[in-house]
């Protein structure tokens, strides 16, 4: 068993096999060897690290993607999200993009994947309002800058 | 707990970027707006948009419609320059005015355009350049001699396409005018005697008008486009034309290092005559180089093509068929073509990748399609195929043709059955998954999964649905118990499984009130 100690002081006792899914632990694991102290975790909270762990526990067993693929060499990528993982990743937007921090944090790819596909589908067919509207955001650009963006894109007169 | 957007890292935010785009290598028109979309939100994502080289580094389908047309090449060679020191790739299509025999007058010629001369002249090294040209080939020489005067005029080194100092890997030459390239062929030299310093190359031309007979069929010279220092460089070429056998023979006779051909495939009637078999013979193609050969529009009776081609190495077969319908109204497919039976038996201990798309095939014609003595296969990909899914459990089945103890495809990876129709039942191919590696559950061990046999080499399980045609609600498809619990197992295995989601549609009956003339059968009775 593996000790994890979140940023709220939560302490979990994970199977090795299930927590080996994020790179990160898996790496710190092989490089520190057994040990009875925890690994902290600053970054994650006690609930976020509960929806990783229901993840991993999801995944359990299965082979770890290829690491040897570069994802910039990937020219088309498919948005396609399989059944488990959506479900997975219906929660508030708050819950989602910390699902995505901490992904990024132990260096799970999939997940992370499987984070930046639903809110690039979320993006979809948006114009830059309703993406502002959809996540909160507020608009910071002056209507010179909107302008000026806008001139600098436009290369041709037919565009 | 921290919220929102703003917590997310430019980098994540330039993966999403990425995701929402679908293509970054070349961005099409609507992905360009919608990178100009994120770019406008607000400036933290900008400024990750701008970040992430990957965004930048293709235009794609950029027009200009005629010779005065404002081009701001600044603008464009800003939004490339973004992608750093990545491999670039630009697509222009010229739309000319002159569009006939006449050709193109070189004060009114979109090629004479100077912004895209500019623009040409001063970009970075580009990986891949596609030009389409509305008009002829002169168009095509004057965007070259447009460019010239751009070096004269700035007096910098010389850059023209036709001088083989642009750098460039790759090009695609696509020429919309039917006559585009006849005019050129009948003069004495060759039409292209030099290109960039490219591998790669594609050409793409209109149509043929229809006929064997056809005049301007005779007239082609194929062997007068490019010169054959040009086609001798090539390691990967792409053409898409309907010219008749014998003149595609003639274009490929030189190109003895290609390593990649795909052809797409127009009029089937040039391939139906088996006179031309022999004179393709004549020519002498010899492609001694090639492991990697595509097919695209395929019909039954072109399936000539790979008894004319002369390759027995080739590892990857990449074949997309014209859809269900075109196929299927052919006459004669009862039977897999004895040309393709004679090409897998040549090719049979190399071929390790194979690529169907696009095709409704009973079960008798895959299954001869893809015999048993196909031992070096590794992936198969049924990339919108309809089949019925029961040939899998026919490769449970020791094949009869082979030494006993023998499997289907021993070597055999991946699985992908992509964009399977919503009816399609994966059972099949899970009870072939299963056969090629037996296990079971441990009741005394919490159902923990053993296997019976050692590892098989199938690694990968791929299924995709459609989204199924008509009307009506789509409705996800709940997974399958049975199935779920095979998958779990196969991964627990180490096999990658990904299978799904699966939609149906609902129809909803309308309610349409009877009138006082009409009842329902029942109460009629």
């Amino acid at each position: 068993m593996v000790l994890l100690l979140t940023s709220d002081n939560e302490m979990f006792s994970v199977a090795e096999d299930v927590i080996k899914r994020s790179a990160y632990i898996k790496n710190m694991l092989e490089d520190v060897g057994e040990s009875d102290l925890p690994i902290p975790l600053p970054n994650v909270e006690s609930n976020v690290l509960v929806k990783i762990l229901e993840y991993c526990e999801h995944y359990r067993g299965e082979p770890l993607p290829a690491s040897d693929v570069d994802p910039a060499e990937i020219g088309d990528r498919s948005l396609d999200i399989a059944d488990w993982d959506q479900k997975y990743m219906a929660v508030d937007q708050e819950m989602l993009f910390e699902i995505i921090l901490a992904a990024n944090y132990l260096d799970i790819k999939s997940l992370l994947d499987v984070g930046c596909k639903t809110v690039a589908k979320m993006m979809k067919g948006k114009s830059s309002e309703e993406i502002r509207t959809l996540f909160n955001i507020a608009n910071d650009f002056t209507p010179e800058e909107e302008a000026q963006i806008r001139k600098e894109n436009a290369w041709a007169e037919c565009r | 707990m921290r919220s929102g957007y703003d917590t997310l890292p430019p980098e994540i935010l330039g993966e999403v970027f990425c995701f929402s785009l679908l293509h970054t290598v070349v961005l099409d028109e609507q992905s360009q707006l919608h990178l100009l979309t994120i770019c406008l939100v607000c400036k933290a994502w900008r400024d990750a948009a701008h970040l992430n080289h990957h965004l930048w580094r293709g235009i794609g389908q950029l027009r200009i419609q005629s010779r005065g047309a404002l081009f701001s090449h600044r603008k464009a060679i800003s939004w490339l320059s973004r992608s750093g020191s990545l491999r670039k790739s630009v697509g222009i299509t010229l739309s000319c005015p002159l569009q006939g025999w006449a050709g193109c007058e070189e004060n009114q010629c979109t090629g004479s355009n100077a912004g895209l001369a500019k623009f040409l002249h001063r970009v970075s090294p580009m990986e891949h350049l596609s030009l389409e040209f509305s008009g002829t080939s002169e168009c095509y020489f004057n965007l070259c001699a447009s460019m010239k005067r751009e070096s004269d005029r700035s007096a910098t080194a010389l850059r023209s396409l036709d001088t083989g100092t642009l750098p460039l890997t790759s090009l695609a030459l696509s020429f919309n005018n039917t006559f585009a390239l006849q005019l050129g062929a009948s003069q004495s030299g060759c039409l292209f005697n030099t290109l960039p310093p490219i591998t790669s190359l594609e050409l793409r031309l209109s149509s043929l008008p229809f006929g064997v007979a056809n005049p301007f069929v005779e007239e082609l010279q194929t062997h007068k486009i490019f010169s054959r220092s040009i086609l001798r460089a090539l390691t990967s070429f792409t053409i898409r034309c309907d010219w008749p056998l014998n003149q595609l023979a003639r274009l490929l006779e030189p190109c003895v290092n290609i390593e990649e051909l795909t052809l797409f495939i127009g009029h089937s009637a040039y391939f139906q005559d088996p006179a031309t078999t022999e004179s393709v013979r004549r020519i002498g193609v010899q492609l001694p180089k090639m492991r990697t050969l595509r097919l695209r529009h395929l019909l039954p009776s072109a399936m000539r093509l790979l008894e004319i081609l002369p390759v027995n190495r080739v590892t990857n077969l990449d074949l997309s068929f014209p859809g269900s319908g075109l196929w299927e109204t052919q006459q004669n497919v009862r039977s897999c073509s004895p040309f393709w039976a004679a090409f897998i038996r040549r090719n049979a201990d190399t071929l390790r990748f194979i690529r169907l798309h696009d095709v409704k095939i009973s079960s008798v014609i895959l299954l001869e399609m893809l015999p048993s003595h196909l031992i070096s296969l590794e992936t198969l990909i049924l990339d919108r195929v309809n089949f019925n899914s029961d040939v899998f459990r026919h490769w449970t089945l020791p094949p009869i043709d082979v030494e006993e103890g023998a499997k289907w495809f021993p070597k055999l990876k991946t699985i992908k059955i992509l964009q399977a129709f919503p009816t399609f039942d994966p059972e099949a191919v899970f009870s072939f998954l299963t056969a090629r590696r037996p296990f079971h559950a441990e009741p005394e061990e919490g159902n923990a999964i053993s296997f019976g046999e050692p590892s098989d080499g199938i690694k990968q399980l791929v299924i995709t649905y459609q989204l199924p045609i008509g009307q009506g609600n789509l409705v996800l498809q709940a997974a399958d118990e049975e199935v779920e619990s095979i998958c779990s197992a196969l991964r627990r295995g180490g096999m990658l499984v990904h299978v799904g989601p699966r939609y149906l549609r609902e129809f909803r009956r309308r309610q349409i009130p009877l009138g006082a003339h009409l009842t329902f059968p029942s109460k009629a009775n």
